[in-house]
């Protein structure tokens, strides 16, 4: 435990020390009492900084997730677990100031957010918080070092962006997609016919029925979900704006998946670097999928034909292909042929400032910037 | 409405209390009255026309800028003075700080504007006033500090500090032992003068009679064995008249280094001008301090005078002395002078040797001499004078009574008759002790005259011939004077002028006291903690105790109203027979009244309107046994009503 004067304490001791330098020449010692009280101020302050530390009980820091540049959501909670009134706090991690918070009842319960913001997308680990309390007067400050292992979980930014064209629908309920054929269930009402024989007696349509004309049954578009993978490549550079590609990537890889999260498809997501697949069923809320790519790390010419085939390889056939990327290589180049020849749906995302040449035709090029995606 | 209840908080909120006593304390260093309403007044108008008048920053800015080049250019020669003249121009940024909602750094400002004014404050104040200032910062600082440090944080909802019990009580313990702990370097102050006449003149006439004086307190003194405090020693005799000669006033020695046996005394002079320039010392003075006076001397005569006072708020003067005077001898100059006489008178020489005897050793002559007068002679006050050509005659040979001057007089002359060095000492023998601190009380009643003889291996001895029996006959104070006079004497002289030397004193309590008396310190210990726990628990039960008052109370009225109910009973039963109470009759003029007209009743009438008198104008509680008495005389008058056809 540390003990040590805050600004407000120190400039108050100054007055007290210019106190004594008067009572030199005082005509009288009641100038000592008076100074004594606020020396006692001093005292009270260090033991409710003390208690207060005692008292109070940090919960959620285990892993706290936010989006980068943005203020965190997570909220933690700060109990202050004694009789008495607790609090005045600062609580800070090896990242800074984590949050603060002024005097808790006993008993009760204070909840923040903390105020660390991240510039960048990651995982940040912490080890131990500094928790300090200024209770109840501001004068003094007690502050106590916790063993606590926690990290946070800085997302990549969301922005939106139009889905990356589905493939392999396939009839789900619920599903976003339009389907030629209709069925007896769904969301979509299509209209009425007649009825069949085999025709289930729910799905009669008694308000037309009643009209006189027979019987007659709902029917509704059939519902369909379509598939995308994408496949993120991890190399890394500086863009000409400062801005790293690979954050940009994610940030892209992110946007798109949610965008096809969105429009009810199924995502597959790989990246060239751990060359693992993470399935995000439609109407998932993405949130492994965003830890995922928040610790993605950088590799090297990762975007060789080797590993593009052998991701590819292990993605299934029915989905669609969108491939975020640095840069097109030679290597990417002969891939992306050798899939258009295969039929596959394929979308490609290249950093603003990359220029692709001679892309197979009926490729659908994209430009991925800090914050959107453009269509060439 | 809501300005209504905007200005109520504005006004009770615990910063712009401080920033007032602040501003109090600020306006009495003007040592008038004036100033202090003044400020108040502005600081409720600020408050009341908050946020209504706006004054641009820049303007704030000169008009502090201006007022403190005037405090610093104008305020006092000293950095003391100046220092407590720039309190004006911090009042001046209070007043802008009022007059708009401030920061929490202009919050911040303000409080140790305030801060800083009270410590003003406590330089001007001096009386018991500023007990509540104290008091009053005790409990407002936690707020203020709480307030600013809670604000820092921006929580949605305002909590209110709640001071608990166990935080004053820290505050006001840390407080006391800081006062009593911390080093301090000295305390001086004070202007004015006023003379250097006082109540104990430098001049002794045996003839004339002294009355009984009154009992007004000169000075309290505190000290271990206080006897004899010298304020002038006479050594010229004319015959009638002992006088100071220039001896008294010439500078014998200057003050030396107390030693480890030397006893500390400190006085608190209550009314410097029955006091004078001398100060009533006794014994050896080694050393001396003060705050009345710029510098005091030790003379030849070995009484201390001041070469000029002045009054100040609380005048103090303390001295270390040793029991045993230095083996001087006395030069030719001082013998002679010390043994001057008027022309012997036959008859007194005969007095004297049928006295001496055949004793030859001085010391035992002069015992022998003191004994005698203090045994055979009788302590008058208001004795008739004595003949002026030959007083010492007409007291040794004819009266043999009268007042301690007499009585010094003639010892000393009888001693120089003896060809030993004598001189007479006026000053104050102490009796009144305070029965509740451990001081003594110095008035015009304990003005006293003694003899000194310079004996051979002695040197100067304190002789007193007056008889001791009937000069302490004199009457004590009150518990209540007592007591005023305990708390004036403690709060000047143990927090005003709390000096070096208590703060040795309570090191030495702790080196020794500790240590050789473990037993009373323990009691001492038990009874503070007892104390201070009563008080505690009363603030922790203080709801019960309300309610046990408030039971108390409750029967109280009870009675007072079954009571009354009696006595309006039995003025509702005499009206129906057409007995009615006059408007301007007392309720006794009334009872005469049926007595006269109705005796058979006229008892329980008395009890029942005796006991309503004594309630509703004595207010004195009635017993269980009155209200007994009152209930069947009541009840009485009911049945005697039930038989008396015209009742």
């Amino acid at each position: 435990m540390k003990t040590r004067l805050t600004k407000k304490g120190i400039s108050l001791v100054l007055v007290l020390v210019f106190f004594y330098a008067i009572s030199i020449q005082a005509r009288s010692g009641l100038l000592f009492l008076f100074t004594g009280i606020i020396l006692g101020c001093y005292l009270v302050n260090y033991m409710g900084a003390k208690r207060s530390l005692k008292a109070l009980r940090i919960s959620g820091m285990e892993s706290i997730k936010g989006t980068e540049n943005r203020k965190f959501s997570t909220s933690v909670t700060v109990a202050n677990t004694s009789k008495y009134t607790a609090g005045m706090f600062t609580i800070k991690t090896g990242f800074g100031e984590f949050g603060r918070g002024g005097s808790i009842e006993p008993g009760g319960e204070h909840r923040m957010t903390p105020e660390t913001v991240f510039s960048r997308r990651g995982i940040y680990q912490f080890n131990e918080i500094t928790i300090s309390s200024s209770y109840p007067f501001g004068l003094v400050k007690r502050s106590e070092k916790l063993e606590t292992e926690g990290h946070f979980v800085v997302y990549p930014f969301v922005y939106e962006c139009p889905p990356p064209t589905a493939a392999g629908f396939e009839p789900v309920t619920g599903g976003g997609h339009s389907g030629k054929h209709r069925s007896r269930t769904g969301g979509d009402f299509a209209g009425v016919r007649a009825y069949t024989p085999g025709d289930s007696f729910r799905a009669i349509h008694w308000k037309s029925s009643a009209r006189g004309q027979g019987l007659m049954v709902k029917e509704f578009d059939e519902q369909l979900s379509g598939r995308t993978a994408i496949i993120l490549d991890c190399t890394d550079f500086a863009l000409p704006d400062g801005e790293r590609v690979l954050d940009c990537a994610t940030r892209a890889a992110a946007s798109l998946a949610f965008s096809a999260l969105d429009a009810d498809s199924h995502v597959e997501f790989t990246d060239l670097r751990s060359m693992e697949i993470t399935h995000n069923p439609a109407f998932m809320d993405g949130d492994s999928l965003l830890e995922k790519l928040a610790g993605i790390k950088e590799m090297e010419n990762c975007l060789t034909k080797e590993r593009l085939d052998e991701i590819v390889g292990k993605l299934s056939k029915k989905s669609s292909l969108a491939f975020v990327v640095a840069h097109a290589n030679n290597d990417f180049i002969e891939t992306l042929k050798q899939l258009s020849g295969e039929k596959r749906i394929i979308s490609v995302y290249i950093p603003e400032s990359e220029k692709m040449e001679s892309p197979p035709v009926e490729l659908k090029v994209y430009k991925y910037g800090r914050d959107s995606i453009t269509q060439i | 409405m809501e300005e209504t209840r905007l200005l109520k908080s504005e006004l009770c909120a615990p910063l712009n209390i401080l920033v007032l006593i602040g501003l109090i304390c600020q306006g009495m260093v003007w040592d008038n009255y004036l100033m202090p309403c003044l400020f108040a007044g502005a600081w409720l108008l600020c408050l009341i026309f908050r946020d209504t008048v706006k004054i641009p920053h820049v303007l704030e800015l000169i008009c502090f800028s201006a007022a403190l080049f005037l405090c610093v250019k104008y305020g006092g020669r000293h950095v003391y003075e100046k220092s407590v003249s720039i309190g004006n121009a911090l009042a001046v940024l209070q007043i802008f700080f009022l007059l708009r909602k401030p920061s929490p750094r202009e919050k911040l400002i303000s409080a140790a504007s305030a801060i800083i004014q009270t410590a003003i404050g406590s330089q001007v104040i001096i009386g018991y006033g500023f007990i509540a200032v104290l008091a009053a910062s005790a409990l407002l600082l936690p707020k203020v500090f709480s307030e600013l440090e809670e604000s820092s944080f921006q929580t949605r909802e305002k909590r209110k500090f709640k001071i608990s019990a166990w935080s004053v009580t820290v505050i006001v313990l840390t407080s006391l032992v800081f006062f009593a702990a911390f080093p301090r370097i000295r305390v001086t102050g004070g202007i004015g003068s006023i003379g250097s006449a006082g109540a104990m003149q430098p001049e002794l006439e045996t003839s004339r009679s002294i009355m009984e004086s009154g009992n007004q307190t000169i000075f309290q003194i505190e000290g271990s064995d206080i006897t004899y405090l010298k304020s002038y020693a006479l050594d010229t005799f004319d015959g009638n008249t002992w006088t100071a000669g220039k001896m008294s006033y010439v500078k014998k020695r200057s003050f030396t280094k107390p030693g480890p046996d030397s006893l500390h005394r400190k006085a608190a002079v209550r009314d410097l001008k029955l006091m004078g320039t001398a100060l009533p010392t006794d014994a050896y003075v080694r050393m001396l301090q003060g705050n009345f006076f710029p510098g005091a001397y030790i003379s030849d005569q070995g009484n201390v005078i001041a070469t000029m006072v002045w009054n100040t708020s609380e005048n103090i003067y303390e001295y270390w002395t040793d029991k045993l005077p230095p083996q001087e001898p006395l030069t030719k100059r001082e013998l002679n002078s010390f043994l001057k006489l008027p022309p012997n008178d036959p008859e007194i020489s005969r007095f004297l040797a049928e006295i001496i005897g055949s004793e030859k050793e001085a010391v035992k002559q002069a015992k022998k001499l003191e004994s005698h007068l203090r045994n055979n002679f009788k302590y008058v006050t208001g004795a008739p004078n004595l003949q002026k050509n030959a007083p010492l005659r007409d007291f040794l040979l004819v009266k043999k009574e009268g007042h301690c001057e007499r009585f010094a007089s003639a010892l000393a002359v009888l001693l120089r008759m003896k060809n030993i060095p004598s001189r007479v000492a006026v000053g104050f023998y102490p009796i009144h002790k305070n029965e509740i601190g451990d001081f003594y009380n110095v008035g015009s009643s304990d003005a006293h005259a003694w003899t000194e003889a310079y004996l051979p291996g002695r040197g100067w001895t304190i002789l007193d011939a007056t008889p001791y029996a009937e000069r302490n006959l004199r009457k004590s104070r009150t518990l209540v004077e007592a007591a005023r006079d305990w708390f004036e004497f403690f709060w000047y002289t143990k927090i005003v002028n709390f000096s070096v030397s208590e703060q040795r004193g309570i090191l030495d309590f702790i080196k020794s006291g500790i240590l050789v008396d473990v037993k009373k310190l323990i009691i001492h210990m038990l009874t503070l903690t007892g104390i201070v726990l009563s008080i505690f628990l009363m603030y922790r039960k203080r709801k019960y105790l309300k309610k046990f008052f408030a039971s108390a109370r409750g029967k109280k009225r009870g009675r007072i109203l079954e009571i009354r109910n009696f006595y309006g009973e039995m003025l509702s039963e005499l009206s129906r027979l057409n007995l009615f109470k006059g408007p301007g009759e007392t309720p006794y003029e009334f009872l005469t009244r049926i007595e006269g007209i109705m005796p058979e009743i006229a008892e329980n009438a008395r009890v029942i309107t005796e006991s309503f008198c004594e309630v509703k104008y004595a207010e004195h509680e009635p017993n269980t046994e009155r209200m007994r008495k009152i209930r069947e005389s009541a009840e009485t008058l009911k049945t005697k009503k039930r038989r008396t056809p015209f009742l």
